[in-house]
């Protein structure tokens, strides 16, 4: 099945040197259009036909920029299309993907937009799109069973506080000066009435089993949180919680831990 | 002092037990949905997977493409996102119409 | 969060050996798994993109494991760059194989193309020049794909836009070199024959006649858009954004004519239609086939089992 002819591997000794420099001049136009078409590609000999050449530069960057609609849609509402399209156009020309997995393209996108001039002040654009990245990762994140409340109970009274707890794959957690969350269900519902922009918001995305969910905590439970998830005990993350934020109870800090199903069952951690 | 509680053991445990209690009594949203994935709205999976492959070309055209020049972030035309819903693309029309196909 | 984090990281399912039926199939599209896994929808079989079910769990593992357990699945890559003058990306080539050992597909091709350069991901099938060169370039990449993965591997023909100055073969002796150097399979795409026959002025027939059909393991159809390039002259796009049009079908009867019936897979990709409208296109390429859809029983007899793995 598999029987490469015996003169393969002298074949190969021979360097595709030629075609290097072909692919290299191919690809640096495809990105830039004040770079010439590449001599020789066209339709015949001798001609150009620089509308063919741009299928090539119209495929890739209208399927990047489609890519950057699918996985940023609330970016893309909030924005408006045109909006979008400008601000997407000008990441995938500064930084194009590398990997062929597209459902990894755009990481880079939270800190390009808040280095982009022309969007200088809105920078809770940037928010919006990590809150978006958070939610891709979460749902391609690895399965696993998230932690019950009776396997919390189980666990020896003795030995609650010196419980180190591991997050569940898909948990991520986001602490905004924004309304991040409204602002991330632009995607299902947009405009938002009344939304105040200088109102701060904690988003918590968990994935219990194959859906994706957005959960609003308060600030003293998302430092709660995110303190437990740093890999300290539960008694330590309820003691500095505490300290932090006045306000801090500890019964619902925990009953919405297991509610939105942030942490991985003590059976697999 | 007053606002800076001991946590001990028991008070712990005792949050645990509470905890417990308080969250059979709230029902999240999700917790009907145990490993059933055929249940999903229509739409939603597309909407939640991020961005897919393709082996196809286009036949949408991005009249801009061929024109554009990377050089846009540094610079100082703003792009004014309205968050109010009132008209999220004011202040950008007059821009993009330097855009138009050559 | 590196590539390699989001690499599959389920364990081998137990499957049944279920081959491609010489009968119609189509691409899997995520708006309509729903229907199918609820339907129980008679198809032939699956095609999915490698580069979809990559990551490392979640609904898109979920739901290609229950198709899996019910219908005949082939792996389609659209991302190795085979076509590349630059090595393959290893890490790519460990995730594939994963897949490969995770669901077990009964083919797996990928396209005579090239989209990485110098790390980049271009997101698009770029052409080949075709020349000595190029063709030693792409065997060893073919030939180290399947080395990698234990399995042969199927090269799909390409649609292009341009022509290289250098290219010195015709396309279908490449096919047929690289097929006999590599020892791979051809998936022969009749779409793309259509789409670069009518770019650069060749008679599709002839083509069809001088390919290496006996290498031809399954058969791609899709529909394409209609532009104009510069002098006029008609530029077609491979856009899989419609249905297949009556000249395709027509190339695909003539081709099926010499080969005899093969696996036939239906590329909708973008607009993607309803699923009554794609089983309609597959159920065309079914009659070409001499296959009454209507009354033909589903291809598997353990889609009695999907009840229970909801239940699971």
């Amino acid at each position: 099945m598999m029987k490469p002819s015996e003169n393969l591997k002298a074949d190969i000794e021979d360097n595709a040197f030629q075609y290097a420099l072909r692919n290299e001049t191919f690809a640096a136009a495809l990105l830039d259009p004040d770079i010439d078409i590449p001599a020789g590609v066209g339709k015949a000999k001798n001609n150009q036909a620089p509308k063919r050449f741009s299928v090539y530069r119209n495929n890739v960057v209208v399927s990047l920029m489609d890519a950057m609609a699918s996985s940023f849609p609330s970016l893309l509402t909030i924005m408006g299309e045109e909006n979008f399209k400008r601000v997407s156009r000008n990441f995938i020309l500064n930084h194009p993907p590398s990997s062929p997995m597209m459902q990894q393209f755009g990481r880079a996108f939270p800190e390009f937009l808040l280095g982009f001039k022309p969007l200088a002040k809105s920078p809770f654009l940037a928010d919006v799109a990590k809150a978006e990245l958070s939610w891709i990762n979460a749902y391609h994140a690895q399965d696993a069973a998230i932690i019950t409340p009776e396997e919390l109970q189980s666990v020896n009274p003795e030995k609650v506080m010196d419980l180190v707890l591991t997050p569940h794959p898909a948990f991520h957690i986001l602490t905004s000066p924004y309304p991040v969350i409204d602002l991330f269900h632009a995607r299902t519902e947009w405009p938002k009435p009344g939304l105040d922009i200088g109102q701060a918001q904690t988003l918590v995305i968990t994935r219990p089993y194959f859906e994706c969910f957005a959960n609003e905590v308060d600030e003293s439970i998302g430092c709660f949180l995110s303190l437990l998830a740093s890999g300290i005990s539960l008694g330590e993350a309820i003691s500095k919680t505490s300290e932090i934020h006045a306000d801090f109870d500890a019964t619902t800090g925990i009953a919405s831990m297991l509610q939105i199903g942030c942490f991985k069952s003590l059976e697999t951690a | 002092m007053s606002n800076k509680k001991m946590t001990s053991a028991a008070i712990v445990a005792g949050a645990i037990s509470a905890a417990v209690t308080m969250a059979a009594m709230t029902t999240p949203a999700h917790a009907a949905k145990i490993k059933c994935f055929g249940v999903s709205l229509a739409g939603q999976n597309d909407c939640a997977a991020g961005a897919g492959t393709t082996c196809a070309g286009t036949s949408k055209v991005d009249y801009q493409g061929n024109a554009w020049k990377y050089v846009e972030a540094n610079s100082c035309d703003e792009i004014v996102i309205k968050v109010d819903g009132q008209d999220d693309r004011m202040g950008a029309a007059e821009e993009l119409t330097r855009d138009i196909p050559s | 969060m590196t590539d390699t984090v989001l690499s599959a990281n389920l364990p081998p399912f137990s499957f049944d050996p279920l081959p491609l039926p010489a009968r119609a199939g189509v691409g899997l599209k995520a708006s309509h798994i729903d229907e199918i896994l609820s339907r129980k929808a008679e198809m032939g079989f699956f095609e999915v993109h490698a580069e979809n079910y990559m990551g490392a769990g979640g609904l898109p593992h979920a739901q290609l494991r229950a198709i899996r357990e019910n219908y005949p699945l082939s792996l389609h890559g659209v991302g190795m760059s085979i076509g590349s003058a630059g090595k393959l990306n290893s890490s790519h080539l460990a995730r594939f194989k994963r897949l490969v050992e995770i669901y077990q597909p009964a083919m797996i091709s990928e396209h005579l193309a090239w989209s990485t350069h110098d790390d980049v991901f271009y997101n698009d099938l770029l052409p080949v020049p075709y020349t000595g060169e190029t063709l030693a370039q792409v065997v060893t990449h073919i030939d180290e794909m399947q080395t990698y993965i234990g399995k042969q591997i199927l090269i799909e023909n390409p649609s292009t836009y341009v022509t290289f100055e250098e290219s010195d073969w015709s396309e279908f002796d490449f096919m047929a070199e690289l097929a006999k150097r590599s020892g791979c399979g051809l998936l022969f795409d009749v779409n793309n024959v259509f789409v670069s026959a009518t770019n650069h002025k060749y008679s599709p027939r002839e083509y069809i006649d001088a390919y290496p059909l006996h290498l031809v393991r399954e058969i791609h159809l899709a529909g394409h858009a209609e532009e104009q390039d510069d002098d006029g002259d008609p530029l077609l796009i491979d856009a899989h954004d419609r249905e297949v049009c009556d000249s395709v079908w027509d190339l695909y009867r003539y081709t099926i004519a010499k080969t005899g019936s093969l696996p036939s897979l239906v590329e909708w990709d973008n607009d993607v239609p309803s699923w009554e409208v794609l089983t309609d296109e597959a159920r065309k390429a079914n009659a070409i086939l001499g296959i009454n859809s209507s009354v033909i029983p589903t291809p598997t007899s353990s889609l009695g089992h999907a009840d229970d793995r909801h239940a699971t």
